[in-house]
């Protein structure tokens, strides 16, 4: 069987779904087109979930193809952001410099090495400086640092398939995007893996929002106490963002007031492995990360915000 | 008796792996614990951890002991996030130590 799928022009926050949807209903036909000619923004989240969705149909021999991409009024952006290298499309050329991306944009690059070298590369990136402590990007910084190791830890240990981040940084609306997407086992089978007691409530939408409860995870203690997820999905809300989180065909979204929002499930089987997609504030971040993170754990109850025991700090 | 450890020197700049702060803990820790006055965790040019490693590291001593093990755990040189990061490994440490405490 063979499908074709046309991108719309802005595969953005609010057309994220209707791609997810799209990817979901081509199941395993074993022919798939992508046409690029009508996209004119795409962001982060985008890119890593192509990424990921292609390349795991090529290590799976399912022939996809990117057409169009000369009538692509982005092509260049695509190019930069290293979509057509990671797909393994060949044959178009470069025609343009590449600049630094600082402050600007992560290219697409996939999750196989120390997650605290790529993330100290990916904070270096959108928060230059910020490495130094009282520079000016510190908050950012440690943000970028703190999210980028959270999610990529989790593809690496839970996830167990192949992953890729990009991110960007945009001055008009002053927001940072990191996107990380996988096509592992999924947050439910993970969940599954380790025996944790899911109750009646087996959805994959059910396992996510577990997955965002303090204190679970699939790997259980000691070495590990299941509050990543939990704290960067809270702390990015207090830094004046969101976070989405897809796995299977379950969908849920953190929202700036720490709500969730679940969309209907997507089609069929969904997609393999996990998406988490998340925009903050860079000034929020600037202004005091350390201070969101704090609050963040005394939101879900991780940390006794009255009668503190006295830390001996030297 | 006191026992030092520098963190930088054994992680880096910055530690992300819970798997590796939970292995040193076991490994390295644990026994400087039962035999030491003070443990005392030196921070100094470290720059940035998650709530994965530092809870790793440091929270179940305080499950197990309670506030007792601020009297033998010291942590110097502390900044910026760091600090938070481990008082909230701290905390949760104290949280399921009362938890524990209150099933039995």
């Amino acid at each position: 069987m063979s499908i074709q799928i046309t991108l719309s022009n802005r595969v953005d926050s609010n057309a994220l779904l209707k791609l997810l949807n799209n990817l979901s209903e081509v199941g395993d036909a074993t022919h798939v087109k992508i046409d690029f000619k009508n996209l004119l923004k795409i962001t982060p989240a985008g890119l890593v979930l192509l990424a990921s969705w292609v390349n795991n149909r090529i290590s799976n021999s399912l022939s996809t193809k990117l057409i169009n991409l000369d009538k692509c009024h982005i092509k260049g952006y695509l190019q930069r952001m290293n979509l057509l290298s990671v797909c393994e499309v060949s044959g178009i050329e470069e025609n343009f410099q590449r600049h630094d991306p600082r402050k600007r944009f992560v290219p697409l690059r996939e999750i196989d090495c120390n997650t605290d070298e790529l993330a100290a590369e990916v904070a270096d990136l959108i928060a230059p400086g910020g490495d130094e402590y009282d520079h000016q990007n510190m908050g950012l910084w440690d943000a970028a640092q703190y999210v980028v190791t959270e999610l990529t830890n989790n593809v690496q240990q839970h996830g167990r398939g192949r992953g890729f981040i990009a991110a960007q940084t945009t001055q008009g609306d002053g927001m940072v995007r990191i996107a990380v997407c996988d096509d592992g086992i999924g947050i439910r089978q993970s969940l599954l893996d380790g025996r944790l007691d899911m109750g009646n409530t087996d959805s994959d939408t059910d396992c996510i929002l577990k997955a965002l409860s303090p204190r679970v995870s699939s790997k259980g203690q000691p070495s590990n106490e299941g509050v990543g997820l939990t704290l960067t999905s809270q702390t990015v809300s207090l830094m004046g963002g969101q976070m989405l989180i897809c796995s299977g065909n379950g969908v849920v979204i953190t929202q700036l007031n720490g709500q969730t929002e679940i969309p209907e499930d997507l089609p069929m089987e969904g997609i393999q492995g996990a998406l988490v997609t998340l925009v903050f504030k860079q000034s929020k971040a600037n202004d005091g990360f350390n201070e969101c993170l704090h609050r963040a754990k005394v939101m879900k109850d991780l940390l006794q915000n009255t009668n503190k025991p006295v830390i001996s700090f030297t | 008796m006191n026992h030092e450890v520098s963190i930088t020197k054994v992680f880096g700049r910055t530690a992300s792996d819970g798997n590796l702060a939970y292995g040193f803990r076991l490994k390295e820790l644990d026994r400087y614990y039962s035999m030491c006055d003070h443990i005392i965790l030196d921070f100094t040019d470290f720059r940035m951890a998650n709530s994965s490693f530092m809870n790793a590291l440091i929270a179940p001593y305080f499950q197990q002991d309670g506030k007792k093990a601020l009297d033998k755990l010291i942590f110097k040189e502390c900044r910026g996030t760091v600090k938070v990061l481990v008082e909230g490994a701290v905390s949760l440490g104290l949280i399921k130590h009362n938890e524990a405490k209150a099933h039995h």
